[in-house]
């Protein structure tokens, strides 16, 4: 199927991953989470679908693939929430210096992660993910010029932080 | 790659800094999934545990409401008091004022004393009565108020006296109120009698 048939299915879609997520998690957030990724995978997959019923049963079967994968993460790591936090206000302050290489990654991931939830969802579409403007739209069903906003709220943001770090001269 | 580069690239949404794979899980880890999705789901689900935690918060808060609210509200007696009335009683300007009353400075005196000097007095206004709901009489056994020159009957008072002493088959709540019906009958009879002597009186005076 087409690009365009992914933007004008994609919040039916969304609803029914939303739908089995709610019907397993009690929290939003975690809903939330569990309905992008289902949507990124059927994004990504989406050439070679062939019909909205297929695509719509594939949704649920992802949805429900991710809201175990979730719970498993969750269970296997369930108390490293706060020291990632507190190390994600500083993302720069490694003893002061700049780091090379991988470590420019790892500056980079901490930077994103000092990002608002809401933020945080769209960067991830738009960075990671290597989605537009109109998909990412369709996708969390927020108005295009307002994710247009958001995101450039946040790479300013980004750009802000590693500047500071010293990663940008200038 | 040079570091402004890739930053560059990543701002733009061209260089993914995550090593995530996006592809469709297989159909196999789709039925595991799947299985394992419906089992877990079997058991009590968190949501509504966090819907009942919610709940209390707000029960609570009422329950506090209420009791605020009981405790706070004015008793009962207290509604049913009559506000403060000042009365100007009639003080004869002839008789000496008390010193008692002259600490204040009265009206009268800084008129003239042409005025009669009057005295304030808050009075208490009496207490309403609580209204009882009286049954209709259905027939009257005396004459009313009005009709009091109209002399009662030996048959109407041994009528009375009858059922005065007919024992009563009705609840205690009805029996409190046949009694004091009873009662203002014979209030009212003893003030028929009154009258009849006090004109048997005048008659022979006359």
């Amino acid at each position: 199927m087409e690009q365009k048939e992914f933007i004008r299915l994609a919040p039916q879609l969304r609803g029914r991953a939303m739908t089995v997520a709610h019907s397993f998690f009690a929290s939003e957030e975690e809903a939330e989470d569990v309905a992008q990724e289902t949507l990124i995978r059927l994004w990504k997959a989406w050439e070679g679908l062939t019909s909205a019923e297929e695509a719509e049963r594939l949704t649920v079967r992802v949805a429900k693939y991710e809201c175990i994968n979730t719970w498993r993460r969750e269970q296997s790591r369930p108390h490293t929430s706060l020291s990632l936090a507190q190390e994600a206000t500083h993302p720069m302050a490694q003893n002061g210096q700049p780091m090379e290489g991988d470590e420019l990654s790892e500056a980079i991931r901490r930077a994103a992660g000092t990002l608002p939830k809401s933020e945080a969802r769209l960067w991830r579409l738009f960075a990671e993910a290597g989605m537009q403007t109109a998909e990412i739209s369709a996708i969390t069903e927020i108005n295009v010029r307002s994710v247009s906003t958001m995101l450039s709220h946040a790479r300013g943001h980004i750009y802000k932080l590693l500047k500071e770090g010293g990663y940008i001269d200038g | 790659m040079d570091k402004k580069q890739i930053i560059e690239d990543y701002l733009q949404g061209r260089h993914p800094m995550e090593q995530h794979s996006w592809e469709l899980p297989s159909a196999q880890e789709l039925d595991n999934a799947e299985a394992e999705f419906d089992r877990r789901n079997l058991t009590p689900r968190p949501l509504q545990r966090e819907r009942g935690l919610k709940f209390w918060p707000f029960a609570v808060a009422a329950c506090v409401a209420g009791f605020v609210a009981i405790f706070l509200a004015p008793p009962r007696e207290a509604e049913e008091q009559q506000p403060l009335a000042l009365e100007e009683p009639v003080v004869n300007s002839q008789e000496p004022i008390a010193d008692s009353q002259l600490s204040t400075p009265l009206k009268g005196e800084m008129e003239g004393a042409s005025q009669q000097p009057t005295v304030v007095k808050p009075k208490r206004t009496p207490k309403r009565k609580r209204v009882v709901p009286q049954e209709p009489q259905e027939e009257p056994l005396l004459a009313e108020a009005e009709t009091v020159e109209e002399f009662p009957t030996e048959a109407a008072y041994q009528e009375f006296l009858d059922k005065m002493r007919k024992p009563s088959t009705s609840s205690y709540a009805t029996q409190t109120q046949e009694i004091r019906e009873r009662g203002e009958q014979v209030t009212q009879y003893v003030a028929m009698l009154n009258q009849q002597i006090k004109t048997e009186q005048q008659y022979v005076e006359y």
